[in-house]
């Protein structure tokens, strides 16, 4: 793989020297880069697997012909040089990954997170708070309660998060049902007394 | 049971800003892991994420730009129309004139702007939470030695060596030459 040179981001041209606070000859930002030994490393190009040559040799799951380096730390399969992926030190072969990604099994490898408890908690706290549609609460409280629970146990988002988003919109949730309820309550009190 | 916190926050979820609608609505924020930057775009109901390897990152690249220069001329005109309706009616555009100020005052206390970019072998990308000089500048002195411990030092004098050997060997210097040819003949 062929090495870029250091670039100015915003158009490209290369720099024969690192930059420090001055302008881009190109196109004129004032810019500063900073450069990591990354930028000079050189990534060993991917390989294809070795043939197997001898009887009962292990062969690739997936390539029968191809002779097996690595088990799968996902599945224990064994897998040819081509098909051993690599993630943070970790073996996986091309099928773990993709399962892995879309049961979000390998953490790493999220990259999407839905956030129930802030649906939940707004559900719960936004028609109260925006006085004029009040009366949608009928519809938003149960809502709110209901995904409060249905996804009590589901991910949070990957960084930080506690449970309390859950709680409040479960206590905003149950007092505004409350208020419906009783609401209704005493409305047909009134009607039929 | 207290769950292990496995992220450090670098800068909150700020308006990811842009020219797209999508940008508009968005929101961007950058975490510190243990062997990676995770950057976030959230639209406040779903997150996205992106995980910057120490060992991956290649450059990180500050620009200068005019975003505060901007922000004050438009808040000084406004500051000037509340300011001028002030003399007319005092009661309520005093607190407009007041807000403004206050945000210019903000804009000029938060410092110069800029933009980050961070490169790796396969992307460029810009990490829109820092948009300020003086924080990406304490962005940077947080992870530069992580970087350092994953990648190891490189010498100013080897860097500034290698540097100008890539940029030769990209033939960047040959098509800087050429660049005026009208015909832009192919490089020998």
């Amino acid at each position: 793989m062929t090495l870029s040179p250091v670039q100015c981001p915003k158009c490209g041209n290369p720099f024969q020297a690192l930059p420090s606070w001055e302008a881009c000859p190109t196109c004129g930002n004032v810019l500063q880069i900073e450069v990591f030994p990354a930028l000079f490393r050189v990534t060993a190009p991917g390989q294809t697997g070795e043939i197997v040559m001898l009887e009962g040799e292990s062969s690739c799951f997936y390539h029968p012909h191809k002779k097996a380096v690595a088990p799968c730390e996902g599945c224990g399969r064994f897998v040819c040089a081509l098909c051993d992926c690599e993630l943070n030190g970790r073996r996986f072969c091309p099928a773990c990954l993709e399962a892995g990604k879309i049961k979000g099994k390998i953490k790493s490898l999220e990259n999407y997170r839905v956030l129930y408890d802030t649906i939940a908690l707004w559900l719960a706290i936004a028609p109260a708070i925006t006085l004029i549609f009040w009366f949608t609460t009928i519809v938003t409280a149960p809502a709110a309660l209901l995904i409060a629970i249905r996804f009590w146990n589901a991910p949070r988002s990957v960084v930080h998060r506690s449970k309390i988003r859950y709680v409040i919109a479960i206590i905003l949730a149950v007092i505004q049902i409350a208020a419906w309820a009783i609401g209704i309550y005493f409305m047909r009190e009134t009607l039929y007394v | 049971m207290s769950e292990k916190k496995e992220y450090r926050r670098l800068t909150r979820l700020r308006w990811r800003g842009g020219k797209s609608l999508d940008g508009f609505f968005s929101y961007a924020g950058l975490w510190l892991g243990s062997d990676h930057l995770l950057s976030i775009r959230s639209n406040r109901f779903s997150e996205e994420y992106k995980r910057f390897y120490f060992r991956d990152i290649q450059t990180i690249a500050v620009v200068k730009t005019t975003r505060r220069e901007i922000w004050n001329v438009a808040l000084l005109i406004l500051l000037l129309i509340a300011g001028a309706f002030s003399f007319s009616r005092p009661a309520g555009s005093g607190v407009f004139a007041a807000f403004f100020g206050l945000l210019i005052l903000m804009n000029n206390l938060l410092g110069p702007s800029c933009t980050v970019y961070l490169r790796t072998a396969v992307q460029m990308e810009e990490l829109r939470s820092l948009k300020r000089l003086r924080r990406a500048r304490r962005m940077l002195a947080r992870i530069r030695p992580l970087i350092a411990a994953t990648q190891g030092e490189l010498a100013p004098e080897e860097a500034s060596l290698r540097i100008r050997e890539l940029y030769e060997s990209s033939g960047a210097g040959r098509r800087t030459r050429f660049a005026t040819s009208p015909l832009n003949l192919s490089v020998h």
